[in-house]
């Protein structure tokens, strides 16, 4: 037998289906976003970068999610297996804000007249990626590898405020131009922007279905993820073992 | 009239497009190379010596792919 890193056959058929509903869903939710949801009639088509915009974030603040629910699930029981999913899902959740940070900066420059502004929204998100990016350098800044679980999961816990302020600030601040999408904003009720995601059944339906597959796909790649790092597990206790047979 | 910002829409969709692309790329290509490498130490450990030819090659009937399972 040569690699030993086995994974059951029945979780691999899932991972399979999963992968290829995911890559189905993602074909359908930018045919969606491209064709089917009308355009906007004030900011023409760069409207239609909403539908990644809010679901890249989405699939970003979902695999956050999961790096919360590991480290605390690290804490409790010290399995290592919890604090390689926390990784993982740091490892796909960052990409995922990129999308969404850089597609804003685009949707910006033609609706805002510029790529980027000192607005609260955008900072705290700038802000949030920053602590995640931190959270990969802080990994590697440990080389034990129980005292790295540890610091990270509570780090990986903390870091979460972020992701909450991100998603509260247009509605606390009333000094914001980014819009309330999702729900009111009692505070700022001028921030429009809805784009009658509740009244329009393409524009509701698109980001519905994109939310979810956007969803989807960080569980799949987070999925692939701690795979390989199962594997990398393995590169490790060969590597040990064959340095104490020296 | 809605305003034309078609091409501002195509850059949002294009590095989107691109990121997706380049974190999948980082996913295969570092399995692959744990791959490559948990095979190469498996010989090493096996006959207690560092292969001479490339592991992947001679390593590959028994091995199979870790990942795809």
């Amino acid at each position: 037998m040569g690699a030993q890193v086995e994974f059951p056959a029945n979780r691999t058929r899932i991972l399979q289906a999963l992968t290829v509903v995911t890559v189905l869903g993602m074909i359908l939710t930018f045919y969606l976003a491209l064709f089917y949801a009308g355009t906007d009639v004030e900011q023409g088509n760069v409207q239609r970068i909403f539908y990644v915009h809010v679901g890249a974030f989405t699939g970003g603040a979902t695999a956050f999610f999961i790096t919360v629910v590991a480290g605390i699930v690290y804490l409790v029981t010290r399995n290592r297996a919890w604090d390689h999913l926390a990784l993982a899902s740091v490892e796909v959740g960052l990409p995922l804000m990129t999308i969404t940070l850089i597609t804003g900066a685009v949707w910006a420059r033609p609706i805002w007249n510029t790529w980027w502004t000192g607005d609260p929204r955008l900072n705290s998100m700038a802000v949030m990626w920053l602590l995640y990016a931190a959270y990969l350098t802080l990994r590697s800044a440990l080389p034990n590898p129980d005292r790295r679980a540890r610091l990270a999961s509570v780090y990986g816990i903390l870091a979460f405020v972020s992701v909450i302020y991100v998603f509260i600030v247009i509605r606390v601040r009333t000094d914001t131009l980014h819009p309330v999408v999702i729900g009111p904003s009692p505070v700022n009720p001028s921030a429009k922007g809805e784009f009658e995601v509740r009244t329009d059944l393409h524009i509701g339906l698109t980001l519905g279905i994109g939310s979810i597959f956007w969803m989807l796909t960080a569980i799949t790649l987070m999925w692939y993820r701690l795979r390989m790092e199962s594997v990398a597990e393995r590169v490790e206790t060969l590597k040990m073992r064959l340095l104490s047979q020296q | 009239m809605p305003p034309d910002t078609t091409n501002y829409m195509i850059l949002g969709y294009a590095v989107t497009v691109l990121i997706l692309a380049a974190l999948i790329l980082y996913l295969v290509i570092r399995a692959r190379n744990l791959r490559a490498e948990l095979r190469m130490l498996e010989t090493i450990e096996k006959e207690g010596q560092p292969p001479s030819e490339p592991v992947a090659r001679t390593n590959t009937s028994a091995s199979g792919d870790a990942l795809s399972r």
